[in-house]
């Protein structure tokens, strides 16, 4: 039995052309809008063909000519127009479509450093979002089971005004707790000098220097760097855990926002680094070198201690070899006896959204919510069969990759579906492996982060919405803030500016206060609490 | 017996300063050279670079010659067969763009240059204001639309038809090379504004035509954000437009929402990093060779020079 | 063209005629607005030769200029540009309250004025030196080459940059290390970046500057050349007192547009080399509008810094304008 709803969005576009149109902004193609029948369950969504304009980042292929998308197409019922700018220069054209008031119907994957939480409120505060809480609930049985498992998600995505205007990626898959890459170290390193993964702040001082001093590459040469990173920003959280810390913003304990860097804990660490950067621990380029260069220095395996997603991309060597290096392990010491680290909250904001041009946004959800479900999730990710992969043998058997799968891999698989190195929406389900069996690695990468991060695991700070006066006043204090903090860590750590000196300290808390850090901290505070209790 | 003297002081003068020239030109040779040296060498890096196994250049071992010869990279872009239709838009877009420019261009510049045009001064101030109060990206963007140029050639070439600073250009070459007694003898004989501009200024400025060709043709060349804001039709896209996608690279490290990435899409971010070192040399090679080839064709014109002196006499 | 002068109508005497008495007058007096309509009849021909240029001023121009407006409103799309509620100077004084707006326009300003110095000079050397080889193919070759660098992408330029500066593996600290030197770590020293900015922007673009110059020099009269070898000039006076002075118009004009942009540095180049250590000297106002997010769809902000920068470019231009006009016989306006 399927129910049925009659689609009135006549009234709503009109509403919404009369009023863009006082704005002087003009919606193109309004006036055709026709009633059609949206199923609440079942395909196709739409008794009679619609179709849509979509804009998304673009992946380098031709999004019409996906079998994913075009089966989708003829299951729905729904066409689409796709508007796909680069995906490097796609936020300049999706401010400058918002701008304009050209809108598309739907925004897809932009990901939330395009459609940021501020803008989410700020287009959804005018209207050019639409509200998705009704539409979830009357058409997205998948994502609305997901918000109902889990109040945090919902409290993650709900705007200070209560309504919801973008959708996220939901990650459950065995690496979504990862804030960042993890770090890893060099395991042969490790088996050379007969030593384990450090457990405490001391204990990985001290394999440090061994790094350092002891020649475990077997160059005989004094050529290794025991620790190696382009920059700091995707490293120093790891770190940073040791002294109990697990952001480099702000952090709520115990309900509390504090803003980090300006703890006593966060001097030590500058203290710890300083150390570890004046004994030549630490790469004495890392402040001006790129991850490729860091990369060169991993294949030439002079580097002991590094981040990036898999450690085989730094170290070049095969995924086997790879099970060899182990990941970090979160460090306690006097400042963290017990264990902690950070952990993602494993929520992509911003990843769709639907505008007020849409003249069905109830078919538009439905379309949308089908990537929530795990069938979803692997139909997107995959596509249809015959294409990136096969039955074995006929219907429900072993699914395997294709001829042309094998041979091209990731490259062919872009052409199959835009669900391709871009935020999409939809469940990040950890797929069931194609082939029939789990490789190594998998297992391995699976492993390691349930023994190594999972248990110790913290959200420091919910992902939380400000309203735009607090955001206006918020960016200012952040723009100076975030700069003066760059510069005092690496003029700290490079030992241009004494830390330990308690006049230099007292100067930095002085400068930082004068920024506006209190404020900083309040207008957090006060989001933090309105999400707590939205959570409720 | 005047003409004797005058030859032997020419002879004198020949051997004085033949001396002091020839030092001078020495110093001019060791300098250009030297010169020729400093930007010969990044340039044989780039080259050498575009066909090394990226892992040498980034860790600093490949400084010269290539190392590890791999042609993956030129093989990965031509494999690629959007670049051929990006070529094709590019070259239509670069000539017919160039052309409005100089049908533009030239006829304002020498206007400008004429010290009787009354309105010299105020379309100058009218041009040089622009280049300080604009009205930003958004009333351009609707005006491009309102005018019915989205997504087409129009919208890439009509904007940018003139620049200030090239008809200022233009305006002080024909100022300091179009001498007023020309214009004076022209008009003598009978020649009205547009018989002058045509007949007799136009074939005498081959070296600014050449010269503005260049400069706005470089320009449509590398011109990739307008086709990003107007066009949206793939088949319409300059080739620097299917370049960028092409060198998408993203920082996996710096990906907000790291935990999201399925195995087998960090393994293809990665791919596309690593690509990216390969190919950075490749496509900007790739992109400019044509361009950085036609300039010497374009060198002729000025080495012939203007014979301004024998129209005087 | 017997014929041809006989075709030539009562107009074109008039012209002529006009010609002589604008250039009879003194410079300095004005023409009125009666006057120059009267005139206008009869430059009719240049007028039309012009229009195209002050229809397309106007149409992409002066028609979209309505926009600046919104430095001084709360841009919101819905409600358009001129829907938009006011807020005066809230953005300016935004800025203005940041803790490194002194910086950042310190660091821009003194960023482009170095490079203005240091670089402005270089494609008038190399035009000269290069206009005095004789010889087609090496000049031919040389034009080429210092010219190819100008089209060099800036993130390779930059990646460049880099590599070869490495304190452990760069071409520079090998030879500073072969040569007896300390090795430098160039990209992490403040003091170094101005420097290194500015030196390579001059090795990208030199050649490409030459062009222009290496054009107006193709006006010298060889006949002056020739007569002053019989005079006994050397070819270092002929370039000095034949050469030089062809380019100084262009010169002046390059000069004063140049200090028409003075806030406007390449953005993407200062960007890509700045590091957290070397933020002293290389933050300037677009990258730390980057970098913190502000402009991320904030139109009216952006607006109201461009306003800024407009402000500074223009007073330098007429403040140039000036001095040229007073000095010279060239200037812009």
């Amino acid at each position: 039995m399927q129910k049925k709803t009659i689609v009135k969005s006549l009234v709503l576009s009109s509403v919404l052309v009369l009023s863009a149109c006082g704005g002087g902004n003009g919606n193109s193609g309004s006036d055709d809008a026709q009633d059609v029948e949206v199923a609440t369950e079942g395909f196709p969504i739409v008794d009679e063909e619609i179709t849509l304009n979509l804009m998304a980042p673009g992946t380098g292929n031709q999004w019409e000519s996906m079998p994913t998308m075009t089966e989708y197409e003829e299951l729905t019922g729904i066409n689409l127009e796709y508007t796909t700018p680069p995906m490097d220069d796609f936020g300049t054209r999706f401010n400058l479509t918002f701008a304009s008031g050209d809108l598309p119907d739907i925004i897809f994957a932009p990901g939330s450093d395009v459609l940021t939480p501020a803008l989410e409120v700020d287009y959804g505060q005018q209207g050019l979002l639409v509200p998705l809480n009704d539409l979830i609930e009357d058409y997205a049985p998948n994502l609305n089971a997901l918000l109902d498992e889990n109040p945090e998600l919902r409290s993650s995505i709900t705007t200070p005004d209560g309504n919801i205007y973008a959708l996220p990626r939901v990650n459950e898959g065995d690496t979504a707790i990862w804030p960042i890459g993890p770090l890893w170290y060099n395991g042969s390193w490790l088996d050379a000098l007969d030593e384990d993964v450090p457990e405490t702040l001391d204990e990985f001082y001290d394999l440090m220097v061994r790094f350092r001093d002891d020649d475990p590459n077997g160059t005989g040469q004094n050529d290794t760097i025991p620790i190696s990173n382009g920059g700091l920003e995707n490293a120093r959280i790891w770190f940073l855990s040791a002294f109990d810390l697990n952001s480099w913003d702000v952090e709520a304990v115990d309900g509390e926002v504090r803003y980090n860097p300006t703890t006593d804990n966060a001097r030590a660490y500058y203290e710890y680094f300083t150390k570890l950067y004046s004994e030549g621990i630490v790469d004495q380029e890392i402040f001006s070198q790129s991850d490729e260069m860091k990369k060169a220095k991993g294949q030439q395996n002079v580097i002991g201690l590094f981040t990036d997603y898999f450690s085989f991309f730094t170290t070049g060597r095969s995924e086997d070899e790879a099970l060899n290096d182990p990941m970090f392990m979160p460090l306690t010491s006097e400042w963290s006896p017990e264990r902690s680290v950070a952990g993602s909250p494993r929520i992509a904001r911003g990843t769709f959204a639907i505008t007020s041009a849409n003249q069905y946004p109830e078919a538009t959800m439905r379309w949308v919510d089908q990537m929530y479900s795990e069938e979803g999730a692997e139909y997107f990710d995959r596509g249809p069969e015959g294409y990136y992969w096969e039955w074995e043998d006929g219907e429900g058997s072993t699914k395997i990759y294709t001829e042309e799968a094998e041979a091209e891999g990731e490259d062919y698989r872009g052409t199959i579906t835009p669900f391709y190195g871009i935020n999409t929406p939809g469940l990040g389900a950890q797929l069931p492996p194609i082939g029939g069996e789990e490789s190594d690695f998998t297992v391995f990468i699976r492993e390691s982060t349930q023994n190594n991060l999972e248990p110790y695991a913290e959200v420091a700070f919910p992902l939380v919405y400000l309203e735009q006066d607090e955001i206006d006043e918020l960016q200012s204090i952040q723009g100076d803030v975030a700069t003066y903090i760059e510069e005092q860590e690496a003029q700290f750590i490079t030992g241009q500016m004494d830390v330990s000196d308690d006049a230099v300290w007292d100067n930095y808390l002085s400068t930082l206060e004068n920024m506006g850090i209190e404020r900083y901290v309040e207008i957090y505070q006060a989001a933090y609490d309105r999400n707590q209790q939205a959570a409720e | 017996m005047a003409t004797n003297i005058g030859a032997s002081r020419k002879k004198n003068n020949l051997i004085k300063e033949s001396f002091a020239d020839r030092i001078f030109l020495i110093s001019i040779y060791i300098l250009l050279t030297l010169a020729l040296l400093v930007t010969l060498y990044p340039l044989i890096y780039i080259v050498s670079a575009s066909i090394s196994n990226p892992d040498t250049v980034n860790s600093g071992e490949m400084f010269l010659f290539p190392i590890d010869v791999t042609w993956e990279g030129y093989r990965l872009i031509f494999a690629n067969s959007d670049i051929w239709q990006g070529y094709y838009n590019t070259i239509l877009y670069t000539t017919v763009g160039t052309l409005v420019n100089l049908a533009f261009t030239l006829p304002a510049g020498y206007v400008l240059s004429r010290k009787d045009f009354q309105f010299r001064g105020f379309v100058t101030k009218l041009m040089v204001f622009t280049m300080f109060v604009s009205g930003g990206l958004i009333p351009t963007y609707l005006l491009v639309t309102d005018l019915g140029l989205g997504n087409s050639m129009w919208a890439l070439i009509l904007p940018s038809a003139a620049s200030v600073y090239n008809i200022v250009v233009t305006r002080v070459f024909f100022e300091s090379t179009v001498p007023d007694e020309l214009t004076e003898a022209a008009v003598i004989d009978g020649a009205n504004d547009f018989k002058i501009f045509f007949k007799v200024v136009l074939p005498l400025s081959k070296p600014i035509i050449a010269v503005m060709a260049l400069f706005y043709g470089v320009n449509h060349w590398n011109n990739f954000f307008s086709a990003l804001l107007y066009i949206d039709d793939r088949s319409k896209y300059p080739l620097q437009m299917f370049l960028r996608e092409i060198l998408v690279q993203q920082d996996m490290s710096s990906t907000p929402s790291i935990g999201s990435l399925s195995q087998g899409q960090a393994e293809f971010l990665h791919s596309q990093q690593q690509l990216s070192a390969i190919l950075r040399y490749g496509v900007m090679i790739v992109a400019t060779l044509p361009i950085i080839l036609v300039y010497p064709f374009l060198q002729k014109y000025f080495v012939k020079g203007v014979m301004i002196g024998s129209i005087k006499g | 063209m017997e014929k041809h002068s006989q075709d030539v109508s009562e107009m074109n005497r008039s012209i002529n005629q006009s010609n002589e008495s604008l250039k009879s007058k003194p410079k300095t007096k004005r023409l009125s607005l009666m006057d120059r309509f009267r005139l206008a009849g009869k430059n009719w021909q240049l007028l039309i030769m012009i229009m195209p240029v002050i229809i397309f001023f106007i149409v992409f121009h002066y028609v979209p200029m309505y926009g600046v407006q919104i430095a001084f409103r709360r841009f919101m799309p819905v409600h358009g540009i001129w829907g938009s509620p006011w807020v005066g100077l809230d953005h300016f004084t935004r800025f203005f309250n940041m803790h490194y707006a002194g910086r950042l326009i310190w660091n821009t300003l003194s960023l482009s004025l170095y490079s203005l110095a240091a670089g402005f000079p270089m494609p008038i050397l190399l035009a000269l030196a290069i206009n005095e080889i004789k010889d087609g193919r090496f000049k031919k070759f040389i034009q080429t080459v210092t010219y190819a660098p100008n089209f060099i992408s800036v993130v390779v330029i930059v990646g460049m940059i880099i590599t070869f500066l490495s304190p452990s593996t760069g071409v520079i600290n090998h030879l500073l290390d072969f040569l007896g030197m300390e090795r430098q770590h160039f990209m992490q020293n403040p003091r170094w970046f101005r420097h290194i900015y500015v030196l390579s922007g001059i090795w990208q673009t030199t050649g490409w500057g030459t062009v222009i110059y290496l054009a107006a020099l193709s006006g010298v009269d060889t006949q002056l050349h020739e007569a002053a070898t019989i005079d006994g000039a050397t070819r270092l006076q002929r370039l000095w007192y034949i050469n030089v002075p062809v380019l100084v118009p262009t010169m002046i004009i390059l000069l004063i547009m140049n200090f028409g942009g003075i806030m406007a540095v390449g953005f993407e180049k200062v960007f890509l080399m700045q590091n957290s250590l070397n933020m002293g000297t290389s933050d300037v106002i677009a990258t730390f509008t980057y970098r913190t997010g502000l402009l991320e769809g904030q139109y009216s902000y952006a607006a109201a810094i461009g306003l800024f920068n407009s402000l500074i470019n223009s007073v330098m231009l007429l403040t140039v304008n000036w001095i040229a006009r007073k000095y010279s016989e060239t200037s812009l306006i």
